[in-house]
């Protein structure tokens, strides 16, 4: 029962976080010039491009979570190794590294400041913690069939 | 798949029904449909042991191998 709950509160979590990412996104025309009245010339040079940059990586990161909370309902059904969760998988990683690239370029454009390089290897590692676990669930799924399929 | 289970000439030749091996075998109806369609990945050596036993005959009578044509 302990580890129902955990599946179902991880699922409570994800949906939380879309909603409130939903939320963020929608209000970023409000938020972003309430930020940036706190801080210096420079960040109200680059206005345009943190907007640009958000909504890039704010939509990948989405995506993100909706895959994320995908995985959390194949666990919660307990389909963990499924076609579906392979899916999920590969979406994170490939958003991920949408991500990743979004910050690189805003790195170069804006400049390479402490946040913007710490989310970028945040969103690289990701990326290939994304793809190894689509591998590992491929490999998962062979053996889960070859047992079934074993009379 | 190369091997061929020939579980449904055994059953004509014992004049035995799927059902009434499924119930004297221990297996469900629907794990010796998968082998006898060829969709099982393997068997095991229990269960060659309890097929062969109802049905009274060797594995060799129960499997065949079939090389892929290519």
């Amino acid at each position: 029962m302990e580890k129902n709950l955990l599946s179902k509160f991880l699922y409570g979590l994800c949906l939380a976080g879309l909603i409130v990412l939903t939320g963020v996104m929608i209000g970023l025309p409000w938020i972003v010039p309430e930020v940036l009245k706190r801080t210096t010339f420079y960040g109200v040079q680059h206005y345009k491009s943190f907007m640009i940059l958000l909504y890039g990586s704010g939509i990948p990161a989405w995506m993100v979570l909706w895959y994320t909370k995908g995985l959390a309902r194949n666990i919660m059904v307990r389909e963990p190794f499924s076609i579906s969760s392979q899916k999920h998988l590969k979406g994170i990683s490939v958003c991920a590294a949408i991500i990743f690239v979004a910050y690189v370029v805003a790195a170069i454009v804006i400049g390479p400041s402490l946040s913007i390089l710490i989310i970028a290897i945040g969103a690289f590692m990701v990326t290939l913690i994304g793809a190894i676990l689509y591998k590992l669930v491929q490999i998962a799924i062979e053996i889960q069939e070859e047992n079934e399929l074993t009379i | 798949m190369a091997i061929i289970v020939n579980l449904d000439v055994m059953l004509a030749k014992r004049k035995m029904s799927m059902n009434e091996l499924s119930e004297r075998v221990g297996i469900t109806l629907a794990n010796l449909s998968i082998l006898k369609n060829n969709k099982g990945k393997a068997v095991r050596f229990s269960t060659l042991d309890a097929i062969c036993k109802v049905l009274d005959c060797q594995p060799g009578d129960l499997l065949e191998y079939r090389p892929d044509e290519e």
